[in-house]
């Protein structure tokens, strides 16, 4: 049983040391500060109670991505039951712009990206998260369930989806800088 | 795409920030909440299945034991027992479902657990229409000598109106509402319309699943 192997003191470093992934992914599943607190306890809950179930056969990151995805796809469906998620892109211009509250370029740029992902059907965002975090197809497809090509395709359909959103939402920034 | 989604962020620093001690608070919180959310509805079906499967077993028990042979009796004691073994049949699937949430592994490919998931939700289903098969023995427990010798015109056609409807929306029920048919209207609004709106979002979902898993 890995719990033995695993002490408590080392399963709270490996949290420390994967926090960013847990982040990223509970941004994309839950839009509120409070909730996706709620949601990061409730993965790291599941992810100790999951590490007896640990095969060595898998890799330590395989095992963590499936689990933090699963509890969150699981809680976001459960949230969406209760509220109606509003989409935001139709408004992402307005959105943006009207906060002042970015240092850089970037911090708007990681919201545009940030707010077109989490318009995606929940498993379409499990990919493209996976494709960004630089996971291989392969991996991507063991942490699925899907074969490789199945992956491929859909990535590249998304990535293209995304692609012309982004265009279309800097069509609209133009226009709005020009009015 | 990939250099926005690795540009450095404040905010990750501030989150998660767990020690031992947190992470001992966090487990008994949501060790708590999880009882709660998932088996809750399960066990309140089940109590409320035993309890009336006793309160059932005490009336035959008593009429049994405690009334002299009858033709009364034999209606009393012959609907009420098919209503404990139907209720009782029900019982067990809401423990095959808490026995299916125990076994439930978050660490499996993600289209295999959300598909469990998603099932699980669905299974009330097979309660339900199960439950539904009892509904005409609700109107023959009564049922005596006195009544089928003796009764009216009126008594008789009530009878065999209310037993007959009642057998006729039982089978119905029992045929229609299933995994297969909820892609049809009349049954998706049945389902809503008593409150199982979670059981054709599941049947979506499970849909969803499918064509994601292959590329429909």
């Amino acid at each position: 049983m890995m719990n033995n192997q695993i002490d408590k003191k080392e399963f709270v470093r490996l949290i420390q040391e994967n926090k960013g992934i847990v982040f990223k992914i509970c941004n994309s599943y839950c839009q509120d500060k409070e909730g996706r607190e709620d949601l990061a306890q409730e993965i790291v809950y599941q992810l100790w109670r999951s590490i007896q179930t640990f095969h060595a056969e898998l890799k330590f990151s395989t095992w963590m991505y499936r689990i933090t995805l699963n509890v969150a796809i699981s809680y976001y469906r459960k949230s969406k039951r209760v509220n109606t998620i509003v989409s935001l892109s139709e408004n992402l211009t307005d959105i943006i712009d009207e906060n002042e509250g970015y240092e850089d370029e970037y911090e708007k740029d990681r919201m545009l990206l940030q707010n077109l992902i989490n318009d995606l059907k929940e498993l379409d965002r499990t990919l493209i998260i996976l494709f960004l975090e630089a996971k291989t197809y392969k991996e991507i497809a063991e942490i699925l369930g899907m074969t490789e090509t199945n992956v491929a395709t859909k990535i590249y359909r998304i990535k293209e989806q995304l692609k012309q959103k982004i265009m279309n939402f800097k069509n609209q920034r133009i226009w709005k800088t020009r009015i | 795409m990939k250099k926005i989604w690795d540009s450095p962020n404040k905010e990750i620093e501030n989150f998660l920030n767990i020690n031992d001690q947190s992470f001992e608070l966090t487990q008994i919180k949501k060790a708590k909440s999880k009882v709660k959310s998932l088996i809750f509805s399960k066990i309140v079906g089940i109590t409320l299945g035993l309890g009336w499967i006793s309160f059932m077993f005490i009336l035959i028990y008593f009429t049994v034991f405690n009334t002299p042979i009858s033709f009364g009796k034999f209606f009393f004691v012959g609907s009420l027992s098919i209503i404990v073994l139907i209720t009782s049949l029900a019982v067990f699937l809401y423990v095959k479902d808490i026995i299916t949430i125990k076994q439930i592994d978050n660490s499996e490919s993600v289209t295999v657990t959300q598909l469990k998931l998603a099932s699980l939700q669905l299974s009330i289903i097979k309660s339900v229409r199960v439950s539904w098969l009892q509904l005409p023995f609700y109107s023959t427990w009564y049922l005596n000598y006195e009544l089928i010798m003796k009764g009216n015109i009126i008594f008789w056609i009530v009878q065999i109106f209310v037993t007959g409807i009642t057998t006729w929306l039982a089978i119905w029920l029992f045929r229609n509402i299933n995994y297969k048919n909820l892609n049809k209207k009349r049954v998706r609004n049945l389902m809503q319309g008593v409150g199982f709106y979670s059981v054709t979002q599941a049947m979506d979902y499970i849909k969803e699943i499918d064509n994601f898993k292959n590329d429909r």
